[in-house]
């Protein structure tokens, strides 16, 4: 607790230190910057000197370097678990953050579990390893951190030509009126010559919000919608060709959405995003096959909102969602996360699930893969009960002040309604087909704001609203009148880049706390096989029956329903060290592919020829699981 | 990248040979590198060659490696380019590959011919000296060098060594390649083991006792007919697990490894363990993506007589719809006239489902116009009927033709599972690969099937550029006419649907001190058109999604404010065509 208080402290010194230029009514910004990469990786150090010793005469928590970005900055793994290498034989959770760089709060915030698991979880790290890459786009996070202005960029910063005119990056979002952030510009009735088509009207219920007209009740479209830009190279379209880049979680194979802008050129075309693949699935060399869980911290979430099982694609093979085995461990999984973090909703993400890490950890390495925004608009969580019984609740965030006005109302289900979770401005070329990515510019043809998007606006601005009254910070700026070069007068304002996706400093702590909690309940849950005693019977003169039973003690299946059916891992083995000609009946090497949780278990049995009082190793082999041998000693024992 | 230019007198001198030499005796050229064209080559043979056919042609070819394979063999590349022309990354260029299948031998041999006859052709031949100077070629005779070399020394069959040597653990036991064939009677070939057996299913022809005859169901060997089990192919328990040759070497299917619709192991096999995880894929791609000059694909695999294109899978049948399809049927059924015996086909239609090959993803994903031909069609061992001709057929072409060279006679061996057991039968030559005495013939077909294919790669040039005073004095209307002579448009549909690659451009750019402005352009439908359809910004410099279609002419016009005598540069610019340039005088015609 003292250490994540350490961090907040940190955060909020490395929030005020940084006076922007020009920003003057709202300042300061609503959420901490990202963390400079030195400090990253001196916290991940911290980390290591300062993990407890296993015990074992080991330290509990090393460093592995698993590649550099495309800027030669290394991506560092943290692995947590005693015995060192060894480690690497037991089953693991690989905890991946910062692969979009505008959520900062998912570095913060895997650190944190990093230094709490370390000092409070020694007992588990005996048993189970964590894997934790707290910045997978540190070229990125940097690059955001040196700008004079705070803006949208959820991207590597890998040159491209977005819109496909021969220059790359001519044409990127500008902070226009130098207040120190890159919101929207809104353009009135925008005069024709312009090429801009007025899509919206402003919200007669939340006059700071726009949204398409109704025209059935005669509402006229009078506002064209931007994002703060010049049109710096004259082609008419404003900000289509911005710096970077490719979209991380957009590049990986599993059903890569090729034509989408920024999926990148090809698969695993960033060297961050190969750096995984590699490490994890190395095609000669040691891989690592033991991690059976992968959480990664991102806009999106199907903690609470269980992917759709059993649905497949064009191949018939590959799970959309979830393979129907999986369901159970999903949703058990996902309620013991709704009940420690008390969320009571997210927003969906299944629209990230194409190209996404998370995704191609399900469907192509076959592991349990988990995503979560790990921080929440406050009326999506349940409200902390008064005491309960035997687990105190942690430190509450500081700010336990009435909640907004509308957290009030029963939290409906938000799914699906806000496709963009960090969606300060419905045009964002960012997500669009390649192409779309000029277009909406003019036009807005990428993402018209649905009702459902005013509505949840609305919530956010509620939220601001009541946060900035109680001394907090804001994350909208009102829209004030700027005299566009090349447009006229405008308007500009709107949410603060990020600040839908990170809290204000002070929930840091909370949010290390619950997320701690949630991978200690997870490492609980791995499969632990147990190697009962060999029971051996005497079926004649050198002819014996051994048998052995393998339990598997965890409460989740030794492998999930797509483990088994990728076939990535041979599967779970017993075999006998005799020669072929000895084992007279079974197969000298007898296979399961999955023992269920909870006790379940496989029996191997076989008959061999040998003299009584031989020894006879029975040889347990898992690639997640680990190796063990115990031996069978030929004589009548029973049991 | 580039090389020296050679001298120009030199190029001048060529020509001048060309124009002024007797008309030949017969229609052969020669070369300053002889290949014979009737036998296969290794690895180090093939690189031999290359390197003295590039040490014979210096100013035509680079040699190249563009990486390693898994086992550190190099990974040969082959610029062919005419550089008094230009550069060779300045022009459409065709890449050739071969081999990516180990097995596919003659994949190889074809790569090389090409490479051998166009050299030797430049300024021999005019139609192909001709094309040589139009665009450049990329050509990689063996993209599976170490499925090549397992393939001559190491044992084989017709079918192995398709993968690369990537050991995967094919049996599950957590042990990788521990248990493969094994070459008992050491001939160079794996072949089959038979066993004598009362209740073996399985008799020898009484008139051919290399011919074994399966009993049916009801039949019994007549008395005293000995009869025999089909053990499979050569091998031992290496590993003691009661089977045989269940891990054999290798590896993945190197053309399942490409992205674009790329699918794991469990969708299907060989895909390996992500998109481009071979050094061999990676190498390939990371080249042709440096190259958006690339305008024309031909892969070598093979067999079964095929002219193939993607689609892979259904789903992607709509990416060659339209005119792309046009394009694609025309190139592909001429193919078929100049490949007898080859059929024009779709991957997933016509032969079975693929997912991340290399030729759908030249094609869907690059926007490059793509073909896989499949060598050797066995309608041509007799060259009456399409069929596989019957198994006596078979006999005669081996024994009559071939000498028995593709025959392993049987030999006793004694087995440590099976006892005395007989090993031998068709060798690793008897089928898939071109009989050596009918090599040179498929490659040439084949070589001249690509020469055409390049032949299509788009070629722009200014057809008519009409300048007039429009009316103001000091106004002038510039109308240009793009024209496209061949059948492959600079932008496939699919590429500006999809957002492939750059808009072709053009500009037109007042000279330095002219004082001249583009103040509007926009596209015309015909040369009798007065109104343009304007283009809303940056009036000099059109973009041009759609490109320009095969033969095909687009009109541009420009109108310009500037003085009489004012010059301007015009210039179209295209990623898969040579770039033009022009300056343009305004001044009444």
């Amino acid at each position: 607790m003292k250490l994540g208080l350490l961090f907040c402290g940190a955060a909020m010194a490395a929030c005020t230190a940084t006076p922007r230029p020009g920003a003057l009514a709202v300042q300061p910004a609503s959420t901490a910057p990202p963390l400079p990469l030195t400090e990253v990786n001196l916290r991940i150090a911290e980390v290591v000197t300062a993990a407890a010793a296993d015990g074992r005469g080991g330290p509990l928590a090393s460093l592995l370097t698993i590649g550099q970005s495309r800027e030669g900055r290394p991506l560092q793994v943290l692995r947590l678990g005693a015995d060192g290498d060894a480690a690497d034989r037991r089953p693991a959770l690989l905890i991946i953050a910062g692969i979009d760089p505008m959520h900062e709060v998912g570095v913060t915030v895997a650190l944190g579990v990093a230094r709490r698991l370390a000092a409070e979880h020694a007992d588990l790290l005996g048993e189970t390893t964590v894997y934790i890459l707290p910045s997978l786009n540190p070229d990125a996070a940097e690059w955001l951190r040196a700008q004079p202005a705070r803006r949208d960029h959820s991207r590597t910063l890998t040159f491209d030509d977005a819109d496909r005119d021969g220059r790359t990056d001519e044409d990127g979002p500008a902070d226009l009126d130098g207040d120190g952030f890159i919101t929207m510009m809104r353009i009135a009735d925008p005069r024709p010559g312009l090429g801009l088509e007025a899509r919206y009207i402003i919200d007669p219920d939340n006059p700071r919000l726009l949204r398409e007209p109704d025209r059935a009740k005669g509402e006229r479209p009078a506002f064209a919608l931007l994002v703060e830009s010049l049109d710096a190279d004259g082609d008419g379209l404003f900000a289509e060709d911005g710096p970077g880049g490719v979209d991380l979680d957009s590049n990986f194979p599993y059903r890569w959405p090729e034509f989408r802008n920024g999926a990148g050129r090809t698969p695993l075309s960033e060297p961050e995003s190969l750096a995984v693949a590699q490490w994890i699935l190395a095609p000669t060399g040691p891989r690592r096959d033991n991690i059976l869980a992968v959480l990664v911290y991102a806009p999106g979430d199907n903690l609470l909102n269980t992917p759709p099982a059993g649905r497949m694609d064009d191949t018939n093979r590959v799970p959309l969602g979830i393979e129907e085995g999986d369901k159970e461990a999903y949703e058990l999984i996902g309620a013991a996360f709704k009940d420690i973090t008390g969320m009571t909703s997210a927003p969906n993400g299944e629209s990230r699930w194409p190209g996404s890490l998370a995704g191609w950890a399900y469907g192509h390495v076959g592991v349990y893969a988990f995503t979560t925004p790990v921080w929440v608009r406050p009326d999506l969580v349940k409200k902390p009960e008064p005491a309960a019984p035997e687990d105190p609740p942690p430190a509450q965030p500081a700010e336990n002040e009435s909640p907004p006005a509308d957290a009030a109302t029963p939290a409906a289900p938000e799914r699906a309604s806000q496709p963009s979770p960090r969606g300060a401005a419905p045009p964002r070329p960012a997500r669009g087909r390649p192409g779309r990515a000029g277009a909406p510019s003019g036009t807005a043809a990428g993402g018209a704001p649905a009702a459902g998007d005013t509505a949840e606006d609305a919530k956010w601005l509620a939220y601001f609203d009541a946060r900035v009254e109680a001394g907090g910070e804001p994350g909208f700026i009102d829209w004030r009148p700027f005299d566009h070069p090349q447009l006229g007068p405008v308007e500009i304002g709107g949410f603060i880049p990020g600040a839908k996706l990170n809290p204000p400093p002070e929930e840091i702590d909370r949010l290390v706390d619950e997320q701690a909690r949630f991978v200690a309940d997870l490492l609980g849950r791995m499969p632990r096989l147990i190697l009962e005693e060999p029971v051996t019977e005497r079926l004649g003169d050198g002819l014996w029956r051994i048998s052995v039973r393998i339990v598997n003690d965890g409460r989740l299946p030794t492998r999930s329903a797509i483990g088994v059916k990728t076939r990535r891992l041979p599967p779970i083995r017993l075999g006998l060290d005799l020669p072929a000609a000895a084992v007279v009946g079974g197969d000298r090497v007898q296979r399961t592919h999955a023992i269920p949780g909870d006790g379940g278990e496989f029996v191997a049995s076989w008959i061999v020829a040998a003299r009584e009082g031989t020894d006879v190793v029975v040889q347990l082999r898992s690639a997640e699981l680990g190796d063990r041998d115990i031996t069978a000693r030929l004589q009548e024992n029973g049991r | 990248m580039t090389k020296a230019h050679p001298a120009a007198a030199i190029a001048a001198l060529a020509l001048a040979a060309l124009t002024a030499a007797p008309a030949p005796a017969q229609p052969h050229i020669p070369g300053h590198v002889e290949i014979p064209f009737n036998r296969y080559y290794s690895g180090e043979e093939l690189e031999a060659h290359l390197k003295a056919v590039a040490a014979a042609y210096p100013d035509l070819v680079e040699l190249r490696t563009i990486g390693k394979s898994l086992q550190g063999r190099d990974i040969w590349l082959v610029i062919v380019n005419s550089p008094r022309t230009g550069p060779h990354h300045a022009k459409p260029a065709m890449w050739i590959d071969g081999n990516i299948h180990g097995n596919e031998i003659q994949a190889s041999e074809v790569v090389l011919y090409t490479l051998w006859y166009l050299t030797k052709a430049y300024g021999q031949n005019a139609p192909l000296t001709e094309l040589l100077d139009s665009c450049s070629f990329y050509l990689v005779p063996s993209l599976n060098p170490d499925g090549r070399a397992q393939w001559f020394q190491g044992p084989s069959t017709p079918h192995s060594f398709r993968s690369n040597p990537r050991p995967v653990d094919d049996d599950a036991d957590g042990l990788f390649d521990e248990d493969g064939p094994d070459d008992l009677d050491g001939d160079g070939s794996i072949t089959q083991m038979w066993k004598e057996d009362p209740n073996g299913r399985w008799v020898r022809s009484q008139t051919d006792p290399r011919v074994f005859i399966q009993l049916r169901a009801d039949e019994r060997p007549a008395p005293g007919v000995v009869s025999y089990t089909f053990l499979g192919s050569e091998g031992i328990d290496n590993d003691g697990d009661g089977r045989i040759n269940e891990d054999g070497p290798g590896g993945d299917d190197m053309n399942r490894n490409f992205p674009g619709g790329w699918h794991p192991n469990y969708v299907q096999w060989g895909a390996g363990p992500y998109p481009l995880s071979a050094p061999e894929t990676a190498a390939a791609a990371a080249f042709i993506l440096d190259h958006p000059n690339i305008a024309a694909v031909q892969s070598y695999h093979n067999m079964g007589g095929m002219i193939l294109r993607g689609p892979g899978t259904p789903a992607r049948d709509g990416i060659y719809a339209g005119p792309d399809g046009r394009v694609y049927d025309e190139l592909g059924r001429l193919g078929e006239q100049m490949l007898p015996y080859y059929r024009y086909l779709i991957i997933h239609k016509d032969l079975y489902t693929v997912h991340g090959g290399f030729v759908t993803w030249t094609a869907e994903s690059l926007g490059i116009v793509s073909y896989t031909n499949e060598m050797w069609a066995e309608g041509k061992y007799f060259q009456r009927v399409a069929e596989r001709p019957s198994d006596e057929q078979m006999w005669l072409f081996r024994d009559r033709l071939q000498f028995g060279q593709a025959f392993k006679d049987f030999t006793e061996f004694d087995h440590p599972t099976y006892g005395r057991i007989l090993v031998g039968g068709l060798n690793k030559w008897s089928s898939r690969t071109t009989p050596t005495f009918m090599l040179e013939e498929e490659c040439h077909r084949n070589f001249a099937f690509t020469m055409f294919h390049a032949g299509q790669m788009p070629r722009v040039r200014f057809d008519r550029v009409d300048v007039a005073p429009l009316g103001e004095p000091g106004l002038w209307s510039v109308t240009v006419s793009v024209r496209n002579d061949r059948v492959i448009p600079t932008r496939l549909n699919h590429a500006r649907n999809s957002r492939i690659g750059r808009n072709d451009l053009l500009e037109f750019t007042p000279a330095a001190g002219s004082g001249a402005k583009v103040v509007a352009s926009g596209r015309v439908s015909d040369w009798f058109q007065k109104q343009m359809d304007p283009v809303r910004h940056e009036p000099s410099r059109i973009q041009i999604p759609e490109g320009i279609p095969g033969r095909a002419e687009r009109i541009f016009r420009f109108i310009v404010q500037g003085d009489r005598g004012a010059r301007l540069v015009l210039r179209f610019d295209a990623e898969k065509a040579a770039n033009l340039e022009r300056e343009v005088v305004l001044e009444a015609p």
